[in-house]
């Protein structure tokens, strides 16, 4: 009896956490902003609490040219159901949106950016204005109408 | 009774063609999921030192680790959602890689060993809190279409330096050998185990070796 308790209660918990990660998953949040007149980036920290704020992708640290107007970053990993969606949500938005420009990045590939940027699960999803400049950050997959405000806000 | 054998006969050979290789059903992943999830629950509740528990940890062993080594189209579930349920469902909206489903069986299978162990050790608590987690996982994917090990792997691979030795820490002794590198990606087994310390010098077997 106590361990059917025990069960149901396992099972209760987990649902509570699955409606409250359905809930917040794909959300999109500002980045913080970037220290004013200083081109450094704000100081990382290797352990705990990584400070991401103030992050500026420029095309050398990614590789390729950046968006004219605003750049769409992708991270996805093989194992990762919803970066097929992210990928295809992106690019329906990219193909609507002059001036933007989508990049995927494989984490295995890109795993010095992934620890600098403290990205923790994908897909994470940034977006960065015409300089570079992280802005907003998704993790998870993104709602259609949030990306679009959110792209035609840094835009 | 001739009749629906004849419908799960007409259904089988168009299944293993039934997408390009390395996709499958998601659907038959939910169900797989959640009779997984449904054979842990009783496993919890009937006992889990009991032995019809373990009998049942066996076969759910098995059901999440040959699918995890060999490919999803040696998921026994996953025959069972072809023979039973997807006749009825249709054809998928769409198909998914294997490969995430088949990470998160992985996961599972290795919960169901620890499991093992517990039962084995007689440390009910092991072997209770193992289940536990296997239980929740597959439990979140049933119900939520949540990953859990998906979710946790880049944590774990962010842990793990790169070869370019770029991570913080205690590498000096251990740069040697890339065999010895491995074991420094583990840095809590290395807390752990203070005989592991990263010393070349006392160690020179292991050096030759990895040479």
């Amino acid at each position: 009896m106590e361990r059917a308790l025990a069960v149901v209660v396992l099972l209760l918990a987990a649902s509570g956490f699955g409606f409250w990660f359905r809930a917040r998953d794909g959300r999109i949040r500002e980045e913080p902003r970037p220290v004013p007149d200083d081109s450094q980036p704000v100081e990382l920290q290797t352990a705990g609490q990584t400070q991401h704020g103030g992050e500026v992708l420029t095309s050398g640290r990614l590789g390729v040219e950046l968006g004219e107007r605003v750049t769409v970053v992708q991270f996805s990993s093989g194992f990762c159901q919803p970066c097929v969606a992210t990928r295809s949500l992106l690019a329906e938005i990219s193909a609507t949106v002059p001036g933007l420009s989508h990049i995927d990045l494989d984490v295995e590939q890109h795993m010095d950016l992934v620890r600098q940027l403290d990205i923790r699960r994908t897909p994470t999803v940034l977006i960065l204005d015409e300089t570079g400049a992280i802005r907003k950050r998704a993790v998870g997959l993104p709602k259609r109408n949030e990306l679009v405000a959110a792209v035609a806000a840094v835009v | 009774m001739a009749d629906e054998s004849m419908v799960v006969d007409a259904q089988q050979p168009a299944e293993p063609g039934g997408g390009p290789a390395g996709l499958v059903d998601p659907r038959g992943q939910r169900f797989s999921a959640a009779v997984s999830s449904a054979v842990l629950a009783v496993t919890l509740g009937i006992g889990v030192m009991t032995d019809p528990a373990a009998v049942l940890l066996t076969l759910q062993g098995l059901v999440f680790g040959v699918p995890a080594m060999f490919g999803l189209r040696w998921q026994p579930l996953g025959w069972l959602f072809r023979a039973l349920i997807r006749p009825r469902l249709g054809p998928p909206a769409h198909l998914e890689p294997e490969q995430p489903p088949r990470f998160a069986q992985g996961v599972g299978f290795a919960f169901v060993v620890v499991a093992m162990v517990g039962i084995v050790l007689g440390v009910e608590a092991l072997a209770f809190g193992a289940v536990a987690l296997a239980l929740v996982a597959t439990f979140l994917n049933a119900a939520f279409g949540f990953c859990l090990g998906c979710q946790l792997y880049l944590l774990l691979r962010r842990a793990i330096p790169d070869s370019t030795g770029k991570s913080a820490g205690h590498s000096d002794g251990i740069d040697l050998s890339d065999g010895a590198d491995l074991s420094d990606g583990v840095d809590d087994s290395e807390r752990q185990e203070p005989d592991a310390a990263p010393h070349a010098e006392p160690q020179p077997g292991a050096g030759r070796s990895a040479q």
